[in-house]
């Protein structure tokens, strides 16, 4: 009798090894399973061990080395770049977010490593972000004017792309709660989403190569046209100005790959900041003052012209000059005397540089309307 | 999608358009514009496009599209654009910008054709019925008309000085101009025809229409028969409609919870559409002063609306 259909897949167990074989059940070596049940598959081996974790410590570690934020090609491009500027391993994610929000005495934060979770507009202009870094998150606003720059729009700025801020300042309205204020000012470097792997990205000299240079950017700078009057805390904001624009690019010549270096190296070393400073401060000096009696003495000035500035918003510069050049016709060289001016001189073309900026930056995204109009429009936010 | 013959639109500071049935009120279309805030709205006379006016930017999108995206966008102004509107034949646009300037563009050539700069302000531009001037209004309080023929201004006049002028309007046989500004006062000028081509204007009337400001002044269109009425919508959440033979104030519409922005009639001037920062847009009867629909759908103020209900202009 032949046999049915069905019959022939009766198959004995005997006779099932013939076709299959084990797989090798016991090997470490095996990959988890893609995903959150990969996080599963992790803790059943570990109880399958001679001395194992408990599972919520098992957890804990598992999801701390598999966070895919944190193996992003912009996270770890930033990690390289804070490493290449001299950051040491420490400081490689520079302050953590989870120390801001347990710190209350925090205030200005020297240096931020942090993913964009989130993104949403406020309807003026700025934008409200939610920052990640291996620590914690915490909630920033990003200020309108940032978006005036031309290299950081808000294309920039999305959910992925990774921020390197410095001196970024920390809001507490009550004592559970901190924001950060990012400006301008505070944006090092934006690392955007799509960003390529870290190994394509440009690569700094060694060290020595960074020391060579200072002394040239600052005879570059002492031979520009009105270098004697400029403050020192004026060319700091200068050199942020560049850093910022030239960090922006990813390609960079060679030529123009010593002078960003320079200016990063500046705006992360405070020693060199501070010494560059101080030179600077010297060498711009007309007057033979000694460092001792330096420092009070322009402390002082600038207080007395701080009055001047209030009781004329604007002095008239040529009179200034013609002070000037009447003192130098006298031969008074008095330091008293000669501070003050320089000083003025100074705040002057501060104003008319701040001026400038404003017209440059302002961008009134709203209607010429009156603020009660705006507050009709607004009553829904 | 079959052509509808109303086209309703309404934009909010929720930064969406949103498309309405005018009979049954329901939002058929959303469209988002991220960019900014729309600050106009208006359709073509073909009704084939919607432009939305923004900060800078001003786009075309095509109603009868689900597409979220402008079919065209022209990017030369460099602040708020407060007015835009077609020629009679849609075959070219004009613009009012808070960056001081009016243009002209062509829809079928991309860039800025014509320019004239207004060192103020602008906030609304309207089209004489000739088609051949344009009547400008300004944050200074400059009213500057602009001769397309002659690419120069022609006449200028400052009701008050240094006080807005919010809104203009002028009369579908070129008869009058109205100007209307932040102090509830519409300034009426009859338009002569002069000797030399030039529109003359004789100042007719000054009416105070309301206590607060007037946010937009209408004249009725061709159809309204058989009385001509001016339409003013103001901060005090009214919108009066009065009578320009003698400026009598024949209704008040009431409804509106909070300021209306914008208005427009239809065709016939038997309806008017309102669009207030209560978040919504409302259709009245002129006939009773009654609103007979309510458009709601916005989250934020609605600032302007948009109506076509007439026919499509015949083919040249």
């Amino acid at each position: 009798m032949d046999l049915e259909p069905w019959e022939a897949l009766d198959v004995d167990d005997t006779n099932l090894s013939a076709f299959l074989r084990p797989c090798n059940s016991n090997s470490d070596s095996s990959s988890l399973i893609p995903g959150p049940a990969g996080a599963v598959q992790a803790v059943m081996r570990n109880r399958r061990h001679h001395d194992p974790l408990s599972t919520q410590e098992f957890l804990k570690r598992v999801e701390r080395q598999s966070d895919r934020d944190f193996n992003t090609n912009p996270w770890l491009c930033a990690l390289q770049f804070v490493h290449l500027q001299g950051g040491d391993d420490d400081v490689a994610h520079g302050t953590p977010l989870s120390s801001i929000q347990n710190n209350a005495e925090t205030e200005r934060v020297p240096l931020i490593v942090a993913l964009v979770k989130s993104s949403t507009p406020n309807g003026f202009g700025d934008i409200t972000v939610n920052l990640k870094d291996p620590t914690a998150t915490l909630t920033a606003t990003v200020h309108r004017k940032v978006f005036s720059h031309p290299d950081l729009r808000k294309e920039i700025l999305t959910v992925g792309s990774v921020l390197i801020l410095q001196k970024v300042a920390v809001f507490s309205p009550n004592r559970n709660t901190r924001y950060l204020n990012i400006t301008l000012h505070n944006i090092v470097k934006v690392f955007p989403k799509d960003s390529g792997p870290p190994s394509q990205q440009l690569t700094y000299p060694a060290c020595p190569v960074i020391r060579t240079t200072p002394s040239m950017e600052r005879h570059e700078r002492l031979l520009t046209p009105g270098s004697t009057f400029s403050l020192p805390l004026e060319r700091t904001e200068g050199i942020m100005s560049n850093l910022r624009f030239d960090s922006s690019f990813r390609q960079v010549a060679d030529s123009d790959r010593q002078r960003s270096e320079v200016l990063a190296s500046t705006s992360f070393r405070s020693d060199n900041g501070n010494d560059q400073n101080r030179e600077t401060v010297s060498e711009g000096e007309n007057l033979s003052l000694s460092l001792d009696n330096a420092g009070p003495v322009k402390v002082n000035c600038g207080g007395e012209l701080e009055s001047e500035v209030e009781d004329q918003p604007n002095p008239p510069k040529l009179d200034e000059g013609g002070d000037i050049l009447a003192r130098i016709a006298q031969g008074n060289s008095s330091a008293t005397n000669s501070i003050p001016t320089s000083h003025g001189e100074k705040t002057g073309m501060e104003n008319h540089f701040e001026r400038q900026t404003q017209m440059v930056n302002k961008k009134c995204s709203f209607p010429h309307w009156t603020e009660e109009q705006l507050d009709e429009l607004l009553a829904f936010d | 999608m079959s052509q509808p013959t109303v086209i309703l639109a309404t934009a909010s500071y929720d930064h969406t358009i949103r498309f309405w049935e005018a009979k049954s009120g329901r939002c058929y279309r959303t469209i988002q514009y991220p960019d900014s805030q729309v600050n106009r709205l208006e359709i073509t006379p073909d009704k084939h496009f919607l432009a939305a006016a923004g900060n800078p930017h001003i786009r075309l999108f095509d109603v009868n599209s689900n597409s979220p995206q402008p079919v065209m966008s022209y990017d030369s102004h460099t602040n708020n654009v407060m007015a835009v509107g077609f020629q009679c034949d849609g075959n070219w646009m004009y613009s009012g910008s808070e960056d001081g300037t009016v243009k002209i563009w062509d829809l079928r050539a991309p860039g800025c054709q014509r320019e004239y700069e207004s060192r103020a302000a602008v906030n609304t531009v309207v089209l004489h019925p000739n088609q051949t001037e344009l009547i400008s209004g300004d944050q200074n309080g400059n009213i500057r008309v602009w001769d397309l023929t002659a690419n120069s201004c022609s006449c200028e006049l400052v009701p008050e000085v240094d006080t807005a002028v919010r809104s203009l309007t002028v009369m579908w046989d070129g008869s009058l101009v109205v100007a209307a500004n932040n102090h509830g006062t519409c300034y009426v000028w009859r338009l002569l025809r002069g000797t030399q081509t030039m529109t003359n204007f004789e100042p007719l009337h000054k009416l105070q229409a309301h206590k607060g400001y007037i946010l937009k002044c209408l004249l009725s269109p061709e159809f309204c028969e058989p009385h001509r009425y001016l339409a003013t919508a103001s901060s005090d959440h009214t919108v009066k409609i009065w009578n320009v033979d003698g400026f009598t104030l024949e209704k008040t519409l009431i409804g509106h919870q909070r300021w209306v922005w914008d208005c427009v009639f239809s065709v016939d001037g038997a309806y008017l559409i309102t669009a207030s920062s209560d978040t919504t847009a409302r259709l009245w009867s002129m006939s009773t002063g009654e609103d007979i629909k309510v458009y709601q759908g916005h989250h934020k103020a609605t600032i302007c609306c948009a109506l076509h209900d007439g026919a499509e202009p015949a083919a040249s």
